[in-house]
């Protein structure tokens, strides 16, 4: 038997092995012996009638070649015209809460400004001395932040809400909340970005005024980061909870978020007191990275875990008469 | 490929004149390879009908009621030493529909319009 032609009637096999994948084992194995037998008497065929190897191969090649819209074509129909990809909605929320994870680094990762600093002047001329391409990638990516949180909220709410409506919703809005709140912080950046321009150029009067608009804003930016992260940490002691009670995770993770939100509350406690600067930096942070080390946890244990079966929440026991 | 129904496709017409030229040669059931050599002979074609045209093509036309399959007897395939081949037969129904779509055939391709005949999936 010829190499070139054996070697053609295998790609041809190959194809049909791979078009076929996937299908009942009805059709796919009486597509594929279909096809075996016709290479196979193409090749004998081929041999008897003192073809070439190489003049079978190529016209195998050219038949499979020609065939392959239908191959495609057949393979739609077979399969009807809805293509179902089933996801499992925990890999859905697992790969979310890892998304979360990294909007988590992306915004904190982003430069702000010290509006406590003594000068602000001196923070608008660091401003203006940053490259056009450095403020608009900044702006950029704190938008990209406030759609990619808008994907999460709604990806989270269509995933939790036949579990459970109502906090799916505060899911989502909370989400929804810090990606508004995000956007708002992206056009403030780059309209500080303006001021710090003007200022810049602005002699007098006129330079103390843009001074005074230009920290108004920047406040406003700062309460709008701000908000935007007790959003996003609300909507996550929500998810943990979803996620205990419908036993999406284990249990003992739950311990994370509440060890969370007891450090953050005690960081608003201590902020309320008038604490020092430090140590509230650190038991805010402390809140923060245990609340992010939960997403992790619990995203890869949704992406990875094996999960058992879904209850049949409409099929209930009769009731003895 | 978007048709009217019951118009026949001119792979199917080949396909069911090749049966039926094998038939007149004494063989009843046909395979895939020998139809696609039958239509290749018959048409004086350069090359044999593509895979996917012709195994979708006979799919088809078994769902039409125009060809019967079956899968051959394995001991003939074993005392062969080949694989086993899926047979096809030309229904009643197929040889009318062919004799019916001939002229259309015929006219279609001196630039007429298609005629259509009735067929009903069975």
């Amino acid at each position: 038997m010829s190499g070139m032609a054996l070697t053609a009637s295998r790609v041809v096999g190959w194809w049909a092995a791979a078009y076929t994948l996937g299908l009942a084992a009805s059709v796919r194995d009486a597509r594929r012996r279909e096809l075996a037998s016709d290479l196979w008497e193409h090749r004998e065929d081929g041999a008897a009638g003192s073809a070439s190897s190489l003049r079978i191969a190529i016209e195998t090649l050219s038949r499979w070649v020609r065939g392959i819209p239908a191959d495609i074509l057949w393979r739609v129909n077979v399969e009807g015209p809805k293509v179902d990809i089933k996801i499992p909605f925990e890999r859905i929320v697992g790969g979310t809460l890892i998304a979360l994870v990294v909007l988590f680094i992306i915004t904190g990762s982003i430069s702000g400004y010290d509006t406590a600093r003594d000068g602000f002047g001196g923070e608008l001329r660091r401003l203006d001395e940053n490259s056009a391409l450095a403020n608009n990638v900044n702006a950029f990516f704190r938008a990209a932040t406030g759609f990619a949180l808008i994907a999460a909220g709604a990806g989270l709410y269509a995933a939790l809400r036949d579990r459970s409506r109502g906090m799916a919703t505060l899911i989502g809005f909370g989400l929804c909340a810090a990606a508004v709140l995000e956007l708002v912080g992206s056009t403030l950046q780059l309209t500080l970005v303006e001021l710090a321009d003007e200022y810049v150029t602005s002699t007098g009067a006129h330079q103390e005024q843009v001074l005074v608009t230009a920290r108004a804003i920047a406040i406003a930016g700062q309460y709008t980061v701000t908000a935007s992260f007790f959003a996003i940490m609300l909507s996550t002691y929500v998810l943990a909870i979803v996620a205990g009670r419908e036993s999406l995770v284990p249990r003992w993770l739950i311990g994370i978020p509440v060890i969370s939100a007891a450090l953050v509350v005690g960081a608003l406690i201590m902020a309320a007191s008038g604490a020092g600067d430090t140590g509230l930096w650190l038991v805010m942070m402390s809140g923060l990275l245990t609340s992010v080390l939960w997403l992790l946890i619990a995203g890869f244990w949704l992406l990875f875990a094996q999960q058992p079966p879904a209850p049949e929440a409409s099929v209930r026991a009769p009731a003895p008469a | 490929m978007k048709r009217k129904p019951g118009q026949l496709l001119s792979i199917e017409i080949a396909i069911l004149q090749g049966a039926i030229g094998l038939m007149r040669a004494g063989a009843l059931e046909f395979y895939g390879y020998a139809i696609a050599k039958e239509i290749r002979d018959q048409e004086a074609a350069r090359r044999l009908t593509a895979h996917g045209t012709l195994y979708r093509a006979l799919e088809r036309m078994e769902k039409l009621g125009l060809l019967t399959c079956r899968w051959e007897d394995p001991e003939v395939a074993a005392a062969e030493q080949r694989p086993l081949r899926r047979l096809y037969q030309v229904t009643a129904a197929g040889e009318l529909a062919v004799k019916e779509a001939m002229p259309a055939a015929a006219a279609t391709k001196a630039g007429a319009q298609p005629l259509e005949r009735g067929l009903s999936p069975s």
